[in-house]
């Protein structure tokens, strides 16, 4: 079966667009401001033109390589190069000044390696047993572990709970413009043709990822300077192993860590950093540390945020239900291919494709660590396009993306106004990803629902009486009430902490 | 807004829209009440940091109109105009309003719009306008 799956990604329509990616990775992780995400949805358009695996190729190396290359302005600028790089920015930089920006970075790229390797491997036994028990899903539990999809987004995501929430149903609102799926009855179309099959998903997200992005870099037009690094740039892996091997204990809790948070909906690879590196710091013997340029600062967040990508994929597989905004893209792009994202994925021909994609994201990783050293070198020479150049080309893309889709206008309008949309709600802190999670899972909720109904005859209790049922839901409650507990928690040890300080 | 029910139950096409305009109303409601808090001081200040972040200088004010200004008269005039001299003449705009020189913004809009118009056009052949 190996040798199969081998032979269905050594090919020259895979292997090319693979590269392509995960030089383009380079690129987009290293300057600030432009995300894996943006890079996803530019790519989509791109990959209609690819055979469906040679398209995931590309964008899985993309976001895989760009997740790294993101530490790399992180710890030589203070700046991180995508928001998963957050984390890295603490103890990286440090390092850098003092003097040991290349032992940082040498870290960084092992540890991200081994981050991915140990997400995938998760991936690939959580996502086959995650769809083994799915098969037995009905109306009712689709329902409620969409449901517990868009809870989970609108707790995590950045911004108050109230924000999210209406993110959420801005998205469902979106999802039910169109025809509708049980009766065939047009909604929300003012008689528009082109709204007939539902708003476009991938102008959208072009919009809604790209628009802002630009929008916000041009406002505040700020000056990127290459600080001047004192070391002579000498990366030597063999030097970090060592030290790798020391923390293999740190490494591997933080994937694992970094592949859970990643696997919830709506918290992607930056908050699975943040919270390992929180945890790093909590289980270490001298916390006080952190944030000094110590290794585990660098180890911790690093690992977790590479396996954070893998981590999405669990529910994007099994479920059908995202895991991040890269794989909202994505799986709202393969349905248009034809292909129903959930357990029904792993049976079949597309079961092929599923292989595939463990195969490419564990050679990713292999192929990171060189990858990532050339990305180091090349730093220098990325930062010598200024962002008046590299903005309007962003821009012309999310145009020419849009319209390549189905050679229409509207859809490059329709991706404006979504761009417009997305940039004002960002402005106003609400969440981007609640809103696409929910565009994706609103025809789903809805259908469930109303076959569910239409089956029990309105019957509302069968929904909650199955065993799977009252397990989603109870996590769902769990969910939305976990800042109160949380906060109740933090009370009552806040009240006992006092009298002895 | 009113669409027919589907025959023979009460679970047509109106209903989704409607649970989440309730919903949406609801929403609505808290955000304004937290709103009023926040402005009476009591609120939370995490999102006073974030608008702190965003406030705009007078430049990027007058680069985000002209962007979008930009991109309305592109959509509208491609079609007429085709896509390279439409495209030259956007990028080279947007380039020079933030801040290339003209010789630059003339080399690099060139550049970029044969890049695009050979992958597009050329290797994965789109019809462009």
């Amino acid at each position: 079966m190996i040798v199969d799956v081998i032979a269905s990604i050594a090919r020259v329509e895979v292997l090319l667009p693979w590269i392509l990616g995960m030089l383009l990775g380079v690129f987009v992780g290293a300057i600030p401001g432009l995300t894996a995400t943006m890079a996803t949805a530019i790519l989509v358009p791109i990959t209609y033109y690819l055979p469906p695996m040679g398209g995931l190729a590309m964008i899985l190396g993309c976001a895989c390589v760009a997740i790294f290359a993101g530490d790399i302005p992180a710890t030589y600028l203070r700046v991180p190069g995508t928001p998963s790089s957050g984390a890295a920015v603490l103890d990286g930089y440090e390092m850098t000044k003092q003097g040991k920006a290349s032992r940082a970075l040498s870290l960084d790229v092992v540890c991200s390696s081994l981050g991915g390797l140990v997400g995938f491997t998760l991936l690939i036994l959580g996502a086959t047993a995650l769809a083994a028990v799915a098969l037995k899903f009905s109306f009712y539990e689709f329902l409620w572990v969409s449901t517990f999809g868009l809870a989970t987004c609108v707790v995590i995501s950045r911004g108050t709970m109230v924000k999210g929430a209406i993110a959420v149903f801005m998205g469902l609102f979106v999802s039910t413009i169109g025809v509708d799926i049980v009766t065939g009855y047009p909604r929300f179309t003012f008689g528009n043709v082109h709204l007939l099959s539902g708003v476009s998903f991938i102008p959208a997200m072009i919009g809604l990822f790209g628009i802002p992005v630009v929008l916000r870099t041009i406002m505040t037009p700020r000056h990127l300077d290459m600080p001047s690094v004192a070391e002579k740039k000498r990366f030597s892996i063999g030097g970090v192993l060592p030290t790798v091997y020391k923390y293999r204990n740190l490494v591997l809790r933080s994937s694992i860590v970094g592949t859970f948070i990643g696997s919830l909906p709506g918290a992607g690879a930056d908050i699975a950093a943040w919270v390992a590196y929180g945890m790093a710091k909590r289980n270490s013997k001298e916390p006080e540390k952190f944030g000094t340029g110590i290794d585990e600062g660098v180890i911790a967040p690093t690992s977790a945020n590479n396996a954070g990508v893998a981590g999405a994929w669990i529910p994007a597989l099994a479920l059908g239900i995202p895991g991040d905004s890269i794989t909202a893209i994505i799986l709202g792009a393969s349905m248009i291919y034809g292909l129903r994202p959930g357990p029904l994925m792993f049976v079949g021909a597309s079961g092929e494709l599923v292989r595939g994609l463990f195969a490419i994201g564990i050679i990713t990783q292999l192929m990171l660590v060189p990858i990532g050293l050339l990305a180091i070198r090349a730093f220098g020479k990325v930062f010598k396009l200024p962002n008046s150049v590299i903005m309007p080309m962003i821009l012309l893309f999310c145009i020419v993306g849009s319209y390549a889709l189905n050679f229409s206008m509207f859809d490059v309008i329709l991706m404006f106004l979504f761009g417009l949309l997305g940039f004002y709600m960002e402005r106003n802190g609400i969440p981007l990803p609640p809103l696409v999670l929910a565009i994706i899972l609103g025809p789903l909720i809805e259908r469930n629902l109303r076959l569910g109904l239409m089956q029990t005859g309105g019957n509302l209790l069968p929904f909650f009486t199955r065993p799977i049922s009252i397990i989603v839901i109870l996590a769902i409650i769990l969910f939305l009430s976990w800042n109160r507990i949380t906060a109740l928690v933090c009370r009552i040890r806040g009240t006992g902490g006092g009298s002895a300080p | 807004m009113h669409f027919p029910a589907a025959r023979g139950t009460d679970f047509g096409p109106a209903l989704f829209p409607r649970v989440i305009a309730a919903m949406m109303v609801v929403l609505g409601a808290l955000l304004l009440f937290r709103a009023r808090r926040l402005r009476a001081g009591i609120g939370d200040c995490a999102s006073e940091a974030v608008a702190d972040e965003l406030t705009a200088t007078s430049a990027g004010m007058r680069n985000v109109a002209v962007t979008i200004v930009a991109i309305v008269a592109y959509i509208a005039i491609v079609d007429r105009l085709g896509f390279i001299p439409t495209t030259l003449v956007f990028l080279f705009a947007l380039m020079k309003t933030y801040g290339l020189t003209t010789i630059r913004s003339i080399v690099f809009s060139c550049l970029i719009t044969g890049f695009v118009y050979v992958l597009f056009s050329m290797l994965l052949r789109v019809v462009l306008p």
